[in-house]
């Protein structure tokens, strides 16, 4: 078995009398996007804190590449380029600057990867303005600039697209994939934008109140219930309904001349051969997974996102 | 120690590009210019007979001799000394308008060298706190210990740095205001119960030297205070008003014994040198040092703690 990126073991958090996280334990592969989700103050960002070593942990450990980040933290660290919450930068210095401040602190990175980086996140022609001038669409670049300028195995991203344009937002998409696919990179993305983790992501995982309530694959998480709902576009629609009242023993409901049913994806191909062979003239079929976001809402209790 | 040195060089950078710190560094060169200006074209005329006026200053100290004791009897003996030693060697006292003496007279710019040195000392760590910077300086294969130590040592070297801006800046200023010349003058002062003539250029860089050590245990508290509570104002309010209110304490305190262990009570080493005197009875030169080391332990350790334990 490959050894995971990131290991959470039993990670637990108090602060006061009052435990935030209460045992969190997975595992997170290379390659792998993994979304983090939860509603407010469910403990991402103390979680995300804890794997950055900047908040200490008061039970459990966390392994990056099996160095725990506890007792070994600069082994373990030195794999990981981080946006924790907001990117924030030397906004007196230039995005430039910033950078060269970051390379200075980690090994390996020359003025060519500086430049390299730079061109990736399509800042060349800002770089040298002052950080204060740019927006949080820059910003955001400029800290994905920073968080792989040491070429780490692990990216963690909290928020990756907040302030960005739609374009922006399909390239950052495009970019995390092929981190992941193409150099193996093991990322965590937190967002608020579900349709976004759900684009981006391979795995979940729900964590509400400290406690993580699932781990799935993103296909599995979607697609966990068999039946979906299918709509058909018919004519004549009575027929249509007493055809399929007799095949399926549902009472389909009915808008305009549209048909809904609740079927199994199997079932389908059957269906449309029925009202075929019945005459029934089908002009559309359209299925509908529960989204993303309302699996979430279902399995938070329908609490509040974002 | 190579990763050290980028951090140094990091913590400059950040500081030195800063607005506020440009501000402080032209108004050093300012007040030394102001303060040159103002020497020569409105200050009083020196009478120019220097022997008449050392014989009755010596004349008036042994009066106030005869009625005084203690600390402050020695530094007027001492004063004495330095002016029968002048009158019989012939070396008139420095003149405010000379490159020396105007170099001497600006080793007062140390008040406002330390308030600038504890105005960054106060923001160094709190600052990156406040902006959220921190998250990029501890999340680096860099230990905690290393990025505090870096930002100490930035913040010495930034009073370094001023304080030879001061010097250098006060001998140009004094040299092009009046002339380059009598750079020889000796200075004097008592070592060892015997006066002692001594390269002028030794003289300041011993006044420096010794405010220095001022500089750094204030420096030090504001650096403590800075990383312990995360807080700039506190941080600098607090240390600004200990160093105000510091002498009025150890009038407040004088009468009891304990009061040599009072930090403030140790911080001017000058008076164990030359013709000063130690501002409180029975003080040695070691004494005082080892309360400022226990002191100053005591502060980085605060710091240190504060700084590397607490979750971000």
């Amino acid at each position: 078995m490959v050894q995971p990126a990131i290991q959470l073991k039993n990670v637990k958090k108090t602060i006061g009398k009052k435990t935030i996280i209460h045992g969190l334990t997975f595992d997170i592969q290379p390659g792998e996007v993994f979304g983090f989700l939860g509603p407010n103050g469910a403990g991402k960002t103390t979680t995300i804190r804890m794997i950055c070593g900047l908040m200490k942990m008061t039970e459990g450990d966390i392994y990056i590449f099996g160095h725990s980040i506890k007792t070994e933290f600069k082994r373990a660290i030195q794999h990981l380029g981080a946006i924790v919450e907001n990117p924030e930068f030397y906004n007196h210095l230039s995005g430039y600057r910033n950078l060269v401040h970051t390379a200075r602190m980690v090994s390996g990175v020359t003025k060519e990867r500086i430049d390299e980086v730079v061109r990736l996140v399509g800042l060349q022609h800002r770089i040298h303005d002052k950080v204060k001038t740019y927006s949080l669409g820059m910003r955001q670049r400029l800290g994905l600039a920073q968080a792989l300028l040491h070429r780490p195995k692990i990216l963690i991203l909290d928020e990756p697209t907040n302030g960005l344009d739609p374009a922006g937002i399909i390239e950052i998409r495009k970019y995390i994939r092929r981190l992941a696919e193409k150099e193996g990179l093991a990322i965590i993305v937190s967002s608020h934008l579900l349709s976004e983790i759900e684009r981006m992501c391979d795995r979940i995982g729900i964590i509400q109140n400290g406690r993580l309530i699932d781990v799935q694959t993103v296909n599995e998480f979607v697609n966990a219930d068999a039946e979906m709902t299918v709509h058909f576009i018919v004519d004549p629609v009575d027929l249509a309904i007493e055809v399929l009242k007799s095949t399926t023993g549902q009472q389909p409901a009915r808008t305009g001349d549209q048909l809904q049913l609740s079927l199994e994806r199997e079932a389908i191909p059957g269906i449309v051969e029925i009202l075929v062979n019945a005459g029934i003239k089908l002009y559309g079929i359209t299925t509908q997974k529960k989204s993303l976001e309302e699996k979430f809402l279902e399995v938070t209790g329908g609490q509040q996102i974002v | 120690m190579y990763k050290f040195l980028r951090l140094v060089q990091n913590e400059n950078m950040k500081l030195f590009r800063k607005t506020s710190t440009l501000i402080m560094i032209l108004m050093l060169i300012g007040a030394i210019i102001t303060v040159g200006a103002i020497t020569k074209y409105n200050g009083l005329q020196e009478d120019t007979d220097w022997r008449q006026n050392v014989k009755s200053e010596t004349v008036a100290l042994k009066q106030q001799l005869s009625h005084t004791h203690g600390n402050a009897a020695k530094a007027l003996k001492k004063q004495i000394a330095v002016n029968e030693y002048r009158l019989a060697h012939n070396i008139p006292p420095l003149s405010n308008r000379s490159i020396w003496g105007f170099t001497n007279n600006a080793t007062d710019m140390m008040l406002i060298i330390t308030i600038f040195t504890i105005i960054i000392a106060g923001g160094i760590v709190s600052g990156e706190f406040h902006s959220g910077t921190i998250k990029l300086l501890l999340t680096k294969p860099v230990s905690r210990s290393t990025v505090l130590l870096s930002k100490y040592v930035t913040v010495l070297f930034a009073g370094l740095s001023f304080s030879a801006l001061s010097l250098i800046g006060s001998w140009l200023t004094g040299g092009v205001l009046f002339g380059f010349t009598d750079l020889d003058h000796p200075a004097l002062t008592v070592l060892g119960g015997k006066v002692v003539e001594e390269n002028m250029l030794v003289h300041v860089l011993a006044v420096y030297g010794l405010d220095f050590v001022q500089l750094i245990v204030m420096a030090t508290i504001a650096f403590m205070i800075s990383s312990a509570f995360r807080n700039t104002s506190l941080a600098i309010g607090l240390t600004i008003f200990a160093m105000m209110g510091g002498q009025l304490v150890l009038q407040l305190l004088a009468r009891y014994d304990w009061v040599k262990y009072v930090l403030f009570a140790n911080l001017d080493l000058s008076g164990f040198f030359g013709t000063g005197q130690p501002p409180v009875e029975g003080l040695t030169l070691g004494f005082s040092i080892t309360v400022l080391l226990v002191y100053y332990a005591v502060f980085i350790a605060i710091g240190w703690v504060a700084f590397t334990r607490r979750d971000v």
